[in-house]
């Protein structure tokens, strides 16, 4: 496909200067106070007029009201920048980053504005870098299903490009219509669909940065794979502290033949909550759960509107009949009035709905503003912080609503407050302390999706424990020693002391309250009601962890290639295996929601936390996936689990050769079946197979299974009742390989290779999907490739913060 | 015009406005958004007494009104647009203060001289008339329309009335009508549009005194939309035509647009024109398309600033280029004088 940009019109750039109207004069009190501003760095007019003569004056703007206009984005802070640059492209971007180097100019990249944590404000002022031209989708490969574009890229944009391929891009925060992709991996965005499918960073394939230093590099899902460190996965939610991204990758899903949405009202929050729990337990998988909660006014009497749920199943006519029917009866079991919408209306119905119950609060309760945060809880936790935000909320007298992500756990508890009140910003931030108070004692995280930002750097310290914010201070110095890219977000001061705690709360708010407990983890533990299994020994395998989980309709989805039923999870997480089912979009990489980690005689020290949902800091539990020790020697895990399927086949079928092998693969990828694994295999007896397995969660596959049938009756093929996916062929095959050499590329397109391997008589298999060819390392020359970043210094200096 | 009242200091600058802002689709800067346009005026408030200091780029905004629907907490931009030129225009038209305006199109030109004839009588009527021989109450629904219809469709009202009076049974408009009716044009905002506020009031005023209480009013075009605002506090229901016959008279009508029609103009509010009037398409009939939203900046205001006239001017040509000849179903009477290919979608409404 060829480069796209925007329509006629888009250079138009503001004219600098003011024109005076003459009569208004406006009285009263504007929302929000004036913008604080640092004091313009000493090299500002220097780079000011680099940046002239690199872009010309109009993309280098300083009049006030530009400035101002760029000193604001969702939040509640506001912070003004003293020059806005406006790069034509990804190689303006990077003169820039070395021009803001050379005066000592702070510098921050800006999409849309959108974001709610005040990522994108410039708290040491200098340069906000809009990515507004950044716009170009460059290329859509189907075969791959891969989308290459800049990071101006508006979601709903890129929405548009897909759709005349049946593709779609899943990651879909509420301000999809205008924020760019840029920023949602700057803050590792999630939405509605994380539920199913995880947030932006499932998504990335790779990421093409300017450092901070000025010079480039290529961070990909593949560095694991090549001895290096997952930068990529430590990149995405970074805030844009690390970096800025010119380009990237990023993976696409089919659409779904049929996607349906069901809306229950209830009368009581709780019942709401209550049918998430019941869903989750009869084995759906909804694409989205999502919930608004009634009014909470104080001292008021309830309103009488109902709290809705939002859940969103997707599939064949025949998957989503049958999930409606089973969702329909859970919800009305718990006294829910259902109703089904098409998916087309979801969003809007839910933005109208959401839009409904803000203006009947503004008019019961007299407060026309509304400030909204995030906040996350493991699932489990989910009524008992619905209850704590209601005392909250009665301590505070704050009236709130709640419009939030149920399924993960992730609130965003929304309290109104009128902006003539002069100390509402006291009120609003003493309520936003006591609730993440409440979310630290509850085993949660800072943020699910938002961010830190500027607006909970303060409160870091009661979520990470001095030693993890240590380590996330030294991965900034790695990449930013002059800290000069968008400084003074996520981390707080680096004296952290006291950290924020309010006076009333229990024991259980400590200080860094996510530490490992002082016991040590339990060598296997599931936790069934938070979709997640904690794993604190290397003796615990694949096996017993199925084991542990046959009754309990989860499934850890996780089938080492290299491994076996009777290999260890730690070390097949530590040594980055890649799962036989890496089609899903929760990978293998993307399991990890915590880790421990020992380094020399200290402490073990634990990175992530218990939610399924979590961007507060780095995300170094990102690191452990493929860490082989140098980050230290992993100890624990936790993992997230998925519901197991309700049906699943398996697919077998001999071919004569490697040719004709990955041609039928690809006839079977563009069915669009719901294959979770999918392949040419060639086994210890030098067969050459195709194998597949079919999954769903929900229903039956008797409707795929007779299209498959009827699609490929020439062939000739086997459609077995299954092998479990832990002793499939593939893994099977490539059982006891050490280490394993890896291509990218689809099966149809490593061809030569396969031949070769199999005129040398090696195990191997291609994978479709994210498109990987797996052969233990040494059988035939490994690809050509350049240096790794992972292996590079850069990644040796991230593993050397870890060392605090 | 003072902040307290207005709606602006309900931003909560969250965004959601932005992506249905014409002027902010064109270009994708802080300044041509609503989100920006309530941060300017704001900054005016702080920065203390008049005269404000406002962006030139405020002014590009058309008044369409996109922005008000997806904003959660109810800012309402259009008026304080409406406000703010009216006080700026409080002695009459302001000269001409800013840049020079491009060269105009000759259908804009055709059109801005249908604006100027229309002001010009519209200044000429008699604020003591309706008192004394306005409508009626209780006599079926009034009917309103703006200046630019009665200029570019005047067979328009005619033909409105016909199917209302079938539709509705009784003998047709009761006497007085015709004089409410040119008030009711009067009053659709054209006069403050050309900053003759005080000529506005006075038409609004006089509107007001002559509609009885109770009674319904129906627009027949985009244009005549204002009238909704104007008349909301003197207790009367203002309905687009389509809203009233699906409301008022399920299955009675059919709507058959003229064949080639596959666009629909974009609209101020969306769903009351066209959607009823798509509700009642045949099934196989094809289903016209939204135009996208940057265009729908041309179904705003007619504010004769210079800037809004130009942001005009350029959404009106870049609406044309789009168009490309393609069949425009518009309830904008001045989409028919703009685009050759429009048809006013009353043509194509009949009764059983």
């Amino acid at each position: 496909m060829t480069p796209t940009s925007r329509g006629p019109g888009h250079g138009r750039l503001p004219a600098a200067g003011f024109e005076l109207c003459h009569g208004p004069r406006l009285v009263g009190r504007p929302a929000g106070a004036p913008a604080r501003q640092a004091p313009p760095a000493p090299g500002l007019a220097a780079f000011a007029a680099e940046a002239r003569e690199l872009l010309g004056a109009e993309r280098v703007l300083t009049d006030p009201t530009t400035l101002g206009l760029h000193s604001y984005d969702a939040s509640l802070d506001s912070r003004r920048p003293d020059a806005v640059v406006v790069p034509r492209s990804g190689d303006d971007l990077r003169e820039l980053v070395l021009a803001a180097g050379r005066g000592s100019v702070p510098w921050v990249v800006r999409g849309a504005g959108t974001g709610y944590s005040g990522g994108a404000l410039p708290d040491a002022g200098g340069a906000v870098l809009l990515t507004r031209d950044l716009d170009r989708i460059l290329a859509v490969d189907p075969d791959r299903r891969l989308v290459r574009c800049e990071p101006g890229v508006v979601l709903a944009d890129l929405r548009e490009a897909l759709a005349p391929y049946g593709l779609r891009y899943l990651p879909d925060p509420s301000s999809y219509q205008v924020c760019t992709v840029g920023g949602n991996v700057a803050e590792n965005a999630g939405g509605p669909h994380a539920l199913a499918v995880g947030p932006t960073s499932n998504f990335v394939v790779s990421l093409d940065v300017v450092l901070p230093d000025g010079s480039t590099a290529e961070f990909g899902e593949e560095d694991v794979w090549r001895g290096g460190l997952d930068l990529r996965g430590l990149l995405v939610g970074s805030e844009g502290t690390l970096g800025a991204v010119r380009g990237l990758t990023l993976r696409v899903a089919p659409e779904p033949e049929c996607s349906q949405v069901l809306v229950a009202r209830f009368d009581e929050q709780d019942a709401a909550a209550a049918t998430v729990e019941r869903v989750l337990g009869i084995g759906l998988l909804p694409s989205a759960i999502d919930m608004i909660t009634s009014a909470y006014v104080p001292g008021a009497p309830v309103l009488g509107d109902p709290s809705l749920l939002f859940i969103e199943v997707e599939g064949t006519a025949g998957e989503v009949r049958h999930q409606a029917a089973a969702l329909t009866e859970a919800a009305a079991q718990a006294g829910g009035r259902c109703e089904l919408l098409s998916s087309r209306a979801f969003m809007a119905t839910r933005a109208r709905l959401v839009k409904e119950k803000v203006r009947r609060m503004v008019t019961t309760s007299g407060r026309p503003c509304y400030y909204l945060f995030d906040a996350v809880v493991p699932r489990s936790r989910l009524t008992t912080l619905m209850a704590a935000l209601r005392r909250r909320a009665d301590q505070h007298d704050l009236p709130i609503l709640n419009t939030f992500h149920a399924a993960d756990g992730n609130v965003h508890p929304a309290p109104f407050y009128d902006p003539a009140d002069p100390d509402y910003r006291t009120k609003l931030r003493g309520f936003l302390a006591d609730v993440l108070a409440d979310c630290a004692a509850l085993d949660g995280s800072l943020s699910g999706e938002h961010g830190v930002g500027l607006e909970k750097a303060e409160f870091m310290p009661l979520f990470h424990s001095p030693r993890e914010l240590l380590v996330m201070r030294g991965i900034k110095d790695a990449f930013d020693p002059a800290g000069l890219c968008n400084p003074g977000k996520i981390l707080p001061e680096p004296d952290p002391e006291p950290a924020p705690r309010p006076a009333d709360h229990g024991a259980g708010a400590v200080r860094g309250a996510r530490r490992a407990a002082p016991g040590g983890s339990p060598a296997l533990r599931v936790r069934a009601g938070d979709g997640a299994v904690d794993i604190g020994s290397p003796e615990v395998s694949f096996a017993a962890v199925a084991h542990a989980l046959r009754d309990t309709g989860l499934e850890l989805v996780h089938e080492p290639l290299g491994g076996g039923p009777e290999s260890s999870v730690l070390t097949a997480i530590d040594r980055g295996r890649p799962a036989l089912r890496e089609t899903l979009a929760v990978r293998a990489r993307d399991l990890v929601l915590s880790a421990g980690l020992a380094v020399g005689r200290q402490e073990v020290l634990t990175v992530g936390g218990s939610c399924t949902k979590d961007v507060s800091g780095y995300e170094l539990r990102r690191l452990a996936f493929g860490g082989r020790g140098r980050i230290g020697r992993l100890t624990s895990v936790s993992l997230r689990l998925l519901p197991s399927p309700t049906d699943r086949r398996s697919l077998e079928v001999e071919a004569a050769d490697p040719g004709q092998a990955a041609l039928l693969c690809r006839e079977l990828h563009r069915l669009g079946l719901p294959f979770t694994a999918l392949g040419v295999l060639l086994d210890r007896s030098a067969r050459v197979l195709v194998t597949g397995l079919l999954e769903v969660r929900g229903g039956t596959l008797d409707e795929h299974a007779a299209r498959l049938r009827t699609a490929l009756r020439h062939h000739g093929f086997e459609l077995r009742a299954c092998w479990s996916p832990l002793d499939s062929p593939a893994v099977t095959a490539l059982a006891g390989a050490s280490d394993l050499e890896h291509r990218a590329g689809q099966p149809w397109q490593s061809v030569e290779v396969l031949r070769r391997l199999h005129d040398a008589g090696g195990p191997a298999f291609a994978s479709v999907g994210p498109g990987a060819l797996w052969y233990p390392r040494g059988v035939v020359a490994g690809p050509d490739r350049p240096p790794s970043c992972g292996t590079s210094s850069l990644g040796s200096r991230v593993a050397a913060a870890f060392e605090v | 015009m003072t902040i307290a009242g207005t709606t602006l200091d309900r931003c909560t600058r969250c965004g959601l406005c932005l992506s249905s802002c014409p002027t902010y689709l064109e270009t994708r800067m802080e300044h041509d958004g609503p989100r920006g346009r309530v941060w300017t005026l704001l900054a005016a408030v702080r920065d203390g007494d008049a005269p404000p200091t406002v962006d030139p780029t405020f002014w590009d905004c058309t008044g369409c009104g996109l922005c008000v629907a997806p904003c959660p907490t109810g800012v309402d931009l259009p008026a304080e647009l409406d406000s703010l030129w009216s006080a700026l225009n409080r002695g009459g038209p302001a000269a001409d203060p800013g840049p020079p305006r491009p060269p105009a199109s000759a259908a804009e030109r055709g059109l801005e001289a249908v604006r100027a004839q229309a002001v010009a009588r519209l200044r000429r009527l008699d604020p003591e008339l309706p008192e004394a021989s306005g409508p009626t109450a209780g006599a079926g629904p009034l009917i309103a329309f703006s200046p630019y219809l009665t200029a570019l469709r005047p067979d328009a009202p005619a033909r409105a009335r016909r199917l209302l009076t079938a539709l509705d049974g009784g003998g047709g408009p009761t006497e007085g009508h015709e004089v409410w009716e040119r008030w009711a044009a009067a009053a659709c905002g054209l006069l403050a549009d050309d900053g003759r506020p005080a000529d506005d009031r006075r038409a609004v005023e006089a509107l007001r005194r002559a509609t009885p209480g109770g009674s319904t009013v129906v627009l027949l075009d985009l244009a005549a939309s204002r009238l909704a605002a104007v008349l909301a506090p003197a207790g009367v229901e203002v309905l687009p035509l389509p809203r009233y016959l699906a409301q008022r008279h399920p299955g009675r009508w059919r709507f058959e647009p003229a064949t080639g029609t596959e666009l629909l103009d974009t609209a101020v509010p969306e769903d009351d024109w066209y959607a009823p009037l798509l509700d009642t398409l045949p099934e196989d009939h094809p289903r016209p398309v939204l135009l996208p939203r940057r265009y729908a900046g041309v179904a705003g205001r007619d504010l004769q600033h210079p800037r809004t006239v130009a942001s005009l001017r350029r959404q009106a040509e870049g609406k044309g280029r789009w168009l490309d000849g393609r069949g425009l179903l518009t309830a904008d009477p001045r989409s028919l004088a703009r685009h050759s290919t429009a048809r006013f979608y009353l043509e194509g409404l009949h009764h059983d």
